[in-house]
């Protein structure tokens, strides 16, 4: 029986023989461009963990304040002014949701969900000096009371760079289901 | 004129609206509620005290929390039933 081999990892030995890389901001780090594949990338993780941790206001936080965010209702939707979306906020509106997901007579809440994202297949779609257009696929396992759903699909999320970081200019999330009957949507997604 | 109709469809009667969602656990619990024996009848008395009559002479609750329309929808019914004969209900004309 052959044994199971595990791969053996090349260590490259740093100068002063370090193997781990130095904590703290390296040069490397302080020069990256935060809207390269990894900055985008770590930041729609961060905004899944927000999210998933159920802290709203701190997911609110990373929208611009002039953001929309946008769940379709129908595929390829080209507007939402013409027909209806599942989710069509301004950031008022935004503001009002998450408000309302910290009120405990929030019968649709009660019990709260626990859900678990998965963010992948991350490109970037189009870039300019100080946004882009990044493009991600999206499993969301929501579970509440006695049953269980599943929602995926393609998030589009423009982020653009300010002065206390990146943030969401605007967010569409397009469901493979959008357009069939479905349970009450509390959660964003 | 019709993006606000969009735009209210969206916030209020939507699957991702914010009133809808309430709406839709309040009737589900209500039907797990009927489907039990645990309750031999149904209160309907919300805002009983505080209905007040309308210009049809109806009842219009003070708020929309008031149960007048389920009242009102019932007392239209034994009206029907009874041809307007039932001791102390409104006859519906």
């Amino acid at each position: 029986m052959a044994k199971l081999q595990r791969p053996k990892l090349k260590k490259v030995a740093a100068p002063g023989g370090r193997v781990t890389r130095p904590l703290g901001r390296s040069k490397r780090r302080a020069t990256r461009n935060p809207l390269d594949l990894t900055g985008c990338e770590q930041f729609l993780l961060l905004e899944a963990r927000l999210l998933d941790e159920a802290r709203f206001d701190d997911w609110l936080a990373l929208f611009t304040p002039d953001a929309w965010y946008w769940v379709p209702s129908q595929p390829d939707q080209p507007d939402p002014h013409e027909t209806v979306s599942l989710i069509y906020d301004d950031r008022r509106l935004l503001e009002t949701r998450v408000r309302r997901l910290a009120n405990p007579r929030m019968y649709s809440q009660e019990p709260r969900s626990r859900t678990s994202r998965m963010v992948s297949n991350v490109t970037i779609e189009e870039a300019g000096r100080a946004a882009c257009t990044v493009r991600s696929k999206f499993v969301l396992i929501e579970f509440r009371r006695d049953s269980q759903r599943i929602f995926g699909g393609t998030a589009f999320h423009c982020l653009v760079q300010t002065r206390g970081g990146l943030r969401i200019a605007w967010k569409r999330v397009d469901l493979v289901n959008c357009d069939a009957p479905m349970d009450g949507i509390t959660i964003p997604f | 004129m019709f993006r606000n109709t969009i735009s209210f469809a969206n916030t209020v009667n939507g699957t991702g609206s914010l009133v809808l969602t309430d709406d839709l656990e309040i009737y589900n619990r209500i039907g797990m509620g009927l489907s039990s024996e645990g309750a031999e009848w149904i209160e309907i008395g919300r805002g009983f005290d505080s209905d007040v009559p309308d210009a049809h002479g109806g009842r219009r609750g003070k708020n929309s929390t008031s149960e007048v329309y389920i009242r009102n929808t019932l007392e239209a019914w034994v009206g029907y039933m009874t041809n307007g004969h039932a001791r102390g209900v409104r006859a519906a004309s």
